[in-house]
């Protein structure tokens, strides 16, 4: 505990590379030690590659988790299934999960009975409809949003409690996404958030994505079809209705990109005054998954034309379900810097760890020590371009993140993949 | 050390100078591909065709029997130069280990003997294999064909009519590596025609070495094939080469056939004689009665299971369904896997690649081992994972050593659930007892399968099996298919099995020769 508070601070992206990366390791060796001891499944993953409760720095891209793990539940609908699929989450997860009873109505009412109970069930989807589950329990939680918060704090001061977010996400959903920006707007400035959607069922996703318990659900998943691209519309109209209420005016603007590109034209085209006060923060986050990227230059050219914004005050962010952290885009060079309390491991095609020098592409894992509840010990699908020398036109710490895309054939997933092929008509 | 992707037949030596190439470094190795123009491909098209139909007029099959012999020799020699060179290089193209290669791959040239060309060269179909299993004595194996009445009839015909194919082309697949191009060599002399072997580009080098072998023991039919390596799909090149061919067998992805058999649909339409031999995407199990819930049966299923690392056609990718009365013999024959796989693994060992594919892939079985619905046996070397998992279920991801085993009332419970994957069936590795054993192979037959495999031998092919249903040589003869092929690869399970087992011994002595 007391590692993870000297580590996860903003002062760590400009504190001494070599110390940081002593406590980062000490703190991992604890994750380690912990999850070994509490995670059956974590510690049988350890034995099969011959690694026991104590390990080295050798060790650590062994101990990488593939994301899959966490959507490897024997079911199709956990929801009619429940004392299974919480077996399954007893079994991956390094916490006592707790007890729900009854029958739930539908999934997002067993995530909901779940958070009552004090665990928190992340979810995201990919393509095929199949959801990837986190248990988070409150500590992680508190972590996760202590990771975020800190983050934001290296990279820009903000006034607590007087910064106002426009957030194009729902204000209620158990998308892992969702809760993060709900989560981290109100603990920065709680109550001055307004939120673009209202709600985003688990329920409403899966069908969306394509797994159909019935006839009734197929018929459900036309009628969301027809009517989601109103919803979408709405909330862009939502969005550009505050944005106008708040011209002039400092905000903190937080959509995935394609969404802000949406209310950017939008606003150009309808000659709205939505100009915003210069230090105002526009910032993307999940990228375009599923709908046509645009180009940078073109969405910063959308912004500083629609918002009044500089381009320079607009960054994109890197998170994941998985992750406890995101990884954010400096102001002064656009790159992303890795959080001093994760380490992120590359590896090649054929999974071999690339060696930290330079600027190196690779399969992106990372581990981070705050979680809890699992392993937070991942490889996930996406490859990268890392500058391990850093960024210079800044003096934040440690490697940076140039690109990032997705691995062919690995499933195309995200929070933000969510929000798009849900929306997209 | 320059290796070239390519063999050509030496009277076309002076194409090679007009070849344009592109260079791959591996580890100390270059290898060069050339890049064939049409033009270049209908030269070498027509050359094998007109070499192929005099060479072969002067040579009978004794003397092809004795050549396949020598090549075969060659190749067991521990010493020749080209199988040194092939056990350096395809490790480091495939992935694969050197004894995976020595074991599998060489353990089925090893069978390239002259018996096997005298009878692929002479083949008799007796009518009554169309009715019943017949057994052919000089192949130890027992075959049995199927077709509707009509097509018994139309077969009838078309095998008096047999027609020699002048050219075929033969594309091959990446997954085992080489072993198809040898087989492709072998095939083409066996049936006195010209070959033109596709390589795949992950691999291209076996088959040019393999061809070059034929040469040094006969300059001659050294003439009668190319091996090249060109973009599959590239229909600049394949509408010049498939025109010319009289066969076109094909082995590799669903994809990639399909792709083939619709030009060659095409071209057929147009009127050009082509038979299309299609060999696509296949997964295999094992079946395992309960009085053969032995530990050297499972030996033999772990051999099965990790020969080309799970990725060969018939390879138990769905896993091996053993016979359970209800006193935990799936279980115990899991267990027995395990304990097996300690020694075979350290034998026949498997590179790093392919390991972490399956540690990525036990990741999700071991969070169901978590929950309890699974169990996962990890032998002490971590060199395999055998999954016990009571409720059955076809899943083909049994790759990277990944051994799953469930258990079934009865062998033949495991037919009906085969159903939806009738498509991709080809192999079955039996351990059934004699009296049940064509009651079963019946069964199967009639959804698909085409060859049933002792265990221990699934991946091992002896020549002389069905392929995918149809029957080699003959196929590209006919130019329908009109019977369904299966062959059981054993005359006697029981005599089959003791063979093996005695075999393991030397297995574990460390000697890599294959039953």
């Amino acid at each position: 505990m007391e590692l993870l508070d000297k580590l996860i601070r903003p002062e760590s992206y400009y504190a001494d590379a070599k110390e940081i990366r002593e406590l980062r390791f000490k703190a991992i060796k604890a994750a380690h030690k912990y999850h070994y001891e509490n995670n059956q499944f974590y510690r049988k993953h350890c034995k099969s590659k011959g690694i026991g409760d104590e390990i080295t720095k050798k060790d650590l891209p062994k101990l990488l988790i593939q994301a899959e793990v966490y959507k490897s539940y024997p079911m199709d609908f956990p929801e009619e299934n429940v004392r299974e699929f919480t077996n399954w989450l007893r079994g991956v997860a390094s916490i006592d999960i707790p007890e729900i009873e009854g029958k739930p109505k539908s999934l997002d009412d067993m995530l909901r009975r779940f958070d009552m109970k004090g665990l928190l069930l992340g979810f995201s989807s990919g393509t095929s409809g199949r959801m990837t589950f986190l248990p988070r329990d409150k500590f992680t939680q508190e972590m996760l949003v202590k990771s975020y918060v800190a983050t934001v704090d290296a990279h820009v001061e903000l006034e607590k409690g007087k910064e106002y977010f426009i957030l194009g996400i729902p204000k209620k959903s158990y998308l892992q996404i969702a809760w993060n920006g709900r989560s981290v707007a109100n603990a920065i400035s709680p109550g001055n958030v307004f939120f673009a959607f209202e709600e985003l069922s688990a329920d409403i996703v899966r069908i969306r994505t394509g797994k159909i318990k019935n006839l009734k659900e197929r018929i459900t998943r036309r009628l969301i079809s027809f009517m989601l691209p109103r919803v979408e519309r709405k909330a862009e109209e939502k969005l550009i209705k505050k944005l106008q209420e708040f011209k002039r005016r400092r905000v903190i603007f937080l959509a995935p990109p394609w969404m802000i590109a949406n209310v950017a034209r939008k606003v150009i085209e309808k000659g709205i005054d939505a100009r915003l006060k210069e230090d105002s923060i526009i910032a993307s986050t999940g990228g375009f998954k599923g709908r046509k990227p645009i180009d940078r230059k073109e969405l910063n050219r959308l912004i500083e034309e629609a918002f009044g914004v500089s381009a320079d005050r607009y960054v994109d962010l890197y998170g994941m379900t998985e992750s406890n952290s995101i990884i954010m885009e400096c102001f002064a060079g656009h790159v992303k810097h890795f959080p001093p309390w994760i380490e992120p491991i590359l590896f090649d095609d054929q999974l071999e760890p690339i060696e930290p020098y330079g600027k190196t592409v690779g399969r992106y894992g990372f581990i981070e020590p705050s979680s809890l509840s699992f392993p937070g010990f991942i490889l996930t699908g996406d490859r990268i371009t890392v500058d391990w020398d850093g960024c210079d036109q800044d003096n934040l710490n440690g490697p940076v993140i140039l690109n990032v895309e997705r691995i062919t054939g690995v499933e195309e997933r995200g929070c933000a993949g969510v929000l798009s092929r849900t929306f997209e008509g | 050390m320059i290796l070239k992707a390519f063999y050509l037949p030496p009277s076309l030596d002076d194409l090679e100078e007009d070849f344009e190439f592109r260079e791959l470094e591996v580890d100390g190795y270059r290898i060069l591909y050339p890049k064939i123009s049409p033009e270049q491909m209908k030269r070498i098209a027509e050359a094998i065709k007109n070499a192929a139909k005099s060479i072969y007029e002067n040579k009978d099959t004794e003397y092809l029997a004795e050549v396949i012999q020598k090549v075969r020799d060659l190749w067991m020699n521990p010493d020749y130069e080209k199988r040194k060179i092939a056990l350096e290089i395809l490790p480091k193209l495939t992935g694969l280990s050197k004894e995976v290669i020595i074991y599998y791959q060489f353990g089925t040239i090893r069978k390239m003997n002259k018996n096997v060309v005298k009878f692929l060269s002479n083949l008799k179909i007796d009518k009554k294999v169309l009715d019943k299993f017949i057994l052919l004595e000089d192949a130890n194996v027992w075959l049995r064909g199927y077709a509707s009445f009509m097509n018994k009839l139309k077969f009838g015909k078309a095998i008096k009519n047999l027609r020699r194919p002048k050219l075929v082309t033969f594309i091959t697949p990446s997954n085992v590596p080489g072993l198809i191009e040898a087989i492709g060599v072998l095939l083409s002399v066996c049936s006195r025609t010209g070959m033109i072997i596709k390589t795949p580009s992950k691999q291209p080098v076996f088959g040019p070495v393999f061809a070059e072998s034929l040469r040094e023991i006969d300059e001659e039919l050294g003439e009668t094939i190319a091996v090249l390596p060109w973009k599959g799909g590239d229909k600049n090149i394949e509408a010049v080469l498939f025109r010319e061919s009289d066969a076109i067998s094909v082995v590799g992805s669903t994809e990639t056939v399909l792709s083939v058999k619709r030009r060659v649909d095409e071209l057929r339409k147009r009127g050009y004689r082509i038979k299309g031999c299609y060999h696509g995407g296949k997964f295999g199990l094992s079946v395992v009665a309960k009085e053969y819930v032995r530990r050297d049966v499972a030996a033999l299923s772990v051999i099965d299971g990790i020969g080309y690392e799970g990725y060969m056609c018939a390879s138990p990718a769905f896993g091996f369904f053993v016979e359970d009365d209800g006193t935990g013999l799936a279980r115990k024959f899991a267990k027995y896997m395990a304990e097996e796989a300690e020694w075979i693994t350290k034998i026949i060992q498997q590179s790093d690649l392919f390991r972490k594919y399956r540690e990525q892939e036990l990741q999700k079985y071991l969070s169901l081992e978590a929950m309890g619905k699974i169990e996962v046996f990890l032998p002490e070397n971590n060199g395999c994972a055998v999954i016990f998992d009571p409720e059955p279920k076809l899943v083909p991801d049994g790759q990277n050593r990944l051994l799953k085993v469930y258990p079934i009332k009865s062998i033949f419970d495991v037919v009906r659930t085969l159903k939806p994957w009738k498509e991709y069936l080809q192999t079955i590795g039996v351990a059934i007892p004699n009296e049940k054993l064509f009651e079963f192979a019946d069964k199967v037959a009639r959804l698909g399968v085409s060859n049933l495999r002792v265990v221990g031998t699934v991946t091992l092919p002896r020549l002389g099996e069905s392929w995918d249903g149809n029957y080699p040589v003959l196929e590209f003869m006919l130019d329908e298919d009109y019977v369904h092929w299966i062959s059981i690869n054993a005359k006697d399970i029981d005599a089959e099995l003791e063979k093996l087992s005695n075999n393991l011994e030397a297995l574990r002595e460390g000697k890599l020769i294959s039953g």
